[in-house]
């Protein structure tokens, strides 16, 4: 398996939105800054946002209207870099460079605003037209820390909207802003970033003989830049989306080779031009949000770190962490018990009339029996069984996830699922896996490395879902259950020996806490929506598997092996 | 001036400078895109009960890395900087 360009968006490039009569606008962001809930409030759409990075591996887009003009907005997934490797940030990349947005508009966090100026710069290198829209502006007053928005657009040379997407703050001016970009003439700016002399020297050899070539289709300088760093895959994306191959141009080819011997002679090799450029733009960054930015006391975050290292020390962390989950899975179990009960009865009571109404009716028994004892019953049992556990467990993990507690479970327990081969995001996918397996291997793709995600995913079948808890539930399973979710990774031991052995990195993103999301759960529909979509997978499942995507197919049968 | 250390010889709570990155390809750049670049302040804040990962504040924000990671980075020791930037 693994992530492949087409399931995570690449494929956006060739989506129908092409061509679209309507503006196209880009919404761009590192992951988890709100980015999704910016996207819902301006087109109304539904999409799940979670409080955990890379949720969005996938593309989506909706519409919405302003002052009487429609316009397209395309999520595009979360990206630290623009220069990375990440099939998820290959996507946004080809998308923001490639894209034909009219606007890209870029979410930050106003918390770390320093952190995602990175990006920003490197998108306003390839496009001048964005619009940056710094979100969560409360949460960074309630840290103390105040933005000043109109120097930032000053130093950036773009509008910024100060924003809170939670509490349905400043839609309107970035609305506003969008349509004024639109409108604005396209002014030639100067660069965002500059870099250092001998760089600056080499990309503007390139950048002469490129322009007569690129035709307006890229930015000349841009393009320059990207020749010299020589990222192999975002050539390859440039020559796609040129229709030629830009280094064979005689000329290019020339004034490259001229440019390249230059920084040889200075002795910049292709690792240190890209790190020269790395650091060029974080220093940028960091210029901007000194001037820009002022810090408060840190109160808000010496408490948050407080907490952090309760719940992450030996005595008190592992304490807490199997207390928490014990509790989800004993108020899943003990509700989905008694609404289970009552579903049960009701719905036979219904299986009941529907029998008395054939037998009124006179059908024959050849009917009745695989209708009533047969379909009714099957359908009836499946909604009671599975359903309440659903609805119970899934708002329940949401909330744990919303809180942010989901990394530092991953933070806690990745030594030892290191120690086994793999990563500590497994814990989350695993956890998942109890509620519903489906859910559990669709979740696996927050696992960054190829490997780890085929493990995560195969073992994910190991781990009991509520549907396959065994019918009279005592209380050892309230135990049990979590312990052996740390247990299983003696099979991924073995799993992932016959695997390729690859070093491992971890590059966990730790969120903020966040208590005020706590009603936020229960006002979302995602438990239903999981629920129905879980559900109706199983009937396509049923009732016609080869035609019904084939993959989808593959996932559900590794699931329920154990089972065959 | 302080001698170069490995990352994870600074206790926790105490603040460096990082100087290089002694490691190569994807990790690499995968750690500059999260800010981990030479002159960029970073702070240890809490490590799991084994002492790997260890969460590192960096530019804001909390990244996570393992102590193999983390020992590839060399810091110089900031002796003056206050804790919370």
């Amino acid at each position: 398996m693994g992530l492949t360009r087409a399931s995570s968006g690449g494929a956006l490039l060739s989506s129908p939105i092409k061509g679209d009569p309507h503006y196209t606008v880009a919404l761009a962001g590192n992951p988890n800054v709100g980015k999704s809930t910016v996207f819902n409030g301006l087109t109304g759409l539904r999409q799940h946002t979670g409080n955990w990075s890379g949720k969005t591996v996938s593309a989506a887009w909706g519409r919405y209207s302003y002052k009487g003009q429609e316009y397209t907005l395309v999520d595009i997934p979360g990206a630290y870099s623009l220069l990375s490797l990440s099939a998820e940030e290959q996507a946004a990349r080809d998308y923001i460079c490639f894209g034909g947005a009219q606007v890209t508009v870029i979410v930050c966090d106003a918390t770390c605003l320093e952190r995602n100026l990175d990006l920003v710069l490197q998108i306003l290198e390839v496009t001048s037209r964005a619009v940056l829209a710094v979100n969560l502006m409360d949460e960074a007053n309630l840290r103390g820390i105040y933005i000043d928005t109109e120097a930032v657009s000053q130093a950036l040379r773009i509008p910024v909207v100060a924003m809170d997407a939670r509490r349905k703050k400043g839609f309107d001016e970035l609305k506003a802003a969008i349509a004024g970009a639109l409108d604005a003439p396209a002014l030639p700016k100067p660069p965002p970033i500059e870099y250092s002399p001998q760089i600056e020297a080499a990309v503007s050899i390139i950048s002469r003989s490129i322009g007569p070539v690129l035709k307006d289709k890229l930015d000349a300088r841009w393009a320059s830049l990207r020749l010299l760093e020589g990222s192999p895959s975002l050539l390859d994306s440039i020559d796609e989306y040129l229709g030629f191959h830009l280094q064979a141009e005689p000329h290019v080819a020339q004034a490259f080779s001229q440019a390249s011997e230059l920084l040889r002679s200075q002795g910049i090799d292709g690792l240190s031009f890209r790190d020269q450029i790395v650091s060029a733009i974080y220093a940028k960054a960091g210029e901007i949000s000194g001037n820009c930015v002022r810090q408060g006391s840190g109160a808000k975050a010496r408490r948050q770190l407080k907490i952090d290292c309760l719940l992450t020390r030996r005595s008190t962390g592992m304490p807490v962490m199997l207390l928490l989950l014990s509790l989800i899975f004993f108020i899943t179990i003990e509700g989905a018990n008694f609404i289970s009960g009552y579903l049960q009865y009701g719905l036979n009571q219904v299986g009941r009339w529907l029998d008395a109404a054939m037998i009124g009716f006179g059908a024959p028994g050849w009917l009745r029996d695989p209708l009533i004892n047969g379909v009714w019953l099957v359908l009836s049992w499946v909604v009671a069984v599975m359903l309440p556990p659903m609805a119970i467990f899934f708002p329940l993990f949401t909330f744990l996830e919303d809180l942010g507690y989901l990394p530092r479970l991953a933070f806690t327990l990745d030594e030892s699922f290191r120690r086994a081969g793999s990563c500590g995001k497994q814990a989350l996918t695993m956890c998942m896996g109890f509620g519903c397996n489906a859910a559990g291997v669709v979740g696996c793709r927050v696992i960054s490395s190829p490997r780890e995600r085929v493990i995560a995913a195969v073992t994910n079948s190991f781990v009991p879902c509520n549907g396959r808890f065994p019918p009279p539930v005592k209380w050892q399973i309230y135990v049990v259950s979590p312990v052996s979710s740390v247990n299983i990774r003696s099979i991924i031991s073995i799993l992932s020996s016959g695997l390729r052995p690859i070093s491992s990195n971890l590059f966990l993103t730790i969120s903020k806490w966040n208590m005020l999301s706590f009603l936020a759960v229960f006002r979302r529909s995602i438990p239903f929506e999981s629920a129905m979509t879980i559900l109706s997978g199983w009937f396509f499942l049923i009732i016609r598997p080869p035609a019904y995507n084939f993959r989808l197919f593959c996932i559900y049968t590794s699931i329920y092996w154990p089972h065959i | 001036m302080d001698r170069e250390v490995k990352l994870t010889d600074i206790p926790l709570m105490n603040p460096a400078r990082i100087k290089n990155l002694k490691i190569s390809g994807r990790m690499r750049r995968h750690l500059m895109d999260l800010g981990f670049t030479p002159g960029a302040m970073v702070l240890p804040l809490f490590s799991a009960p084994s002492g790997s990962p260890i969460a590192y504040r960096i530019r804001g924000t909390t990244v996570a890395l393992r102590r193999s990671d983390a020992g590839q980075i060399g810091v110089l020791p900031d002796t003056e900087t206050r804790l919370w930037d």
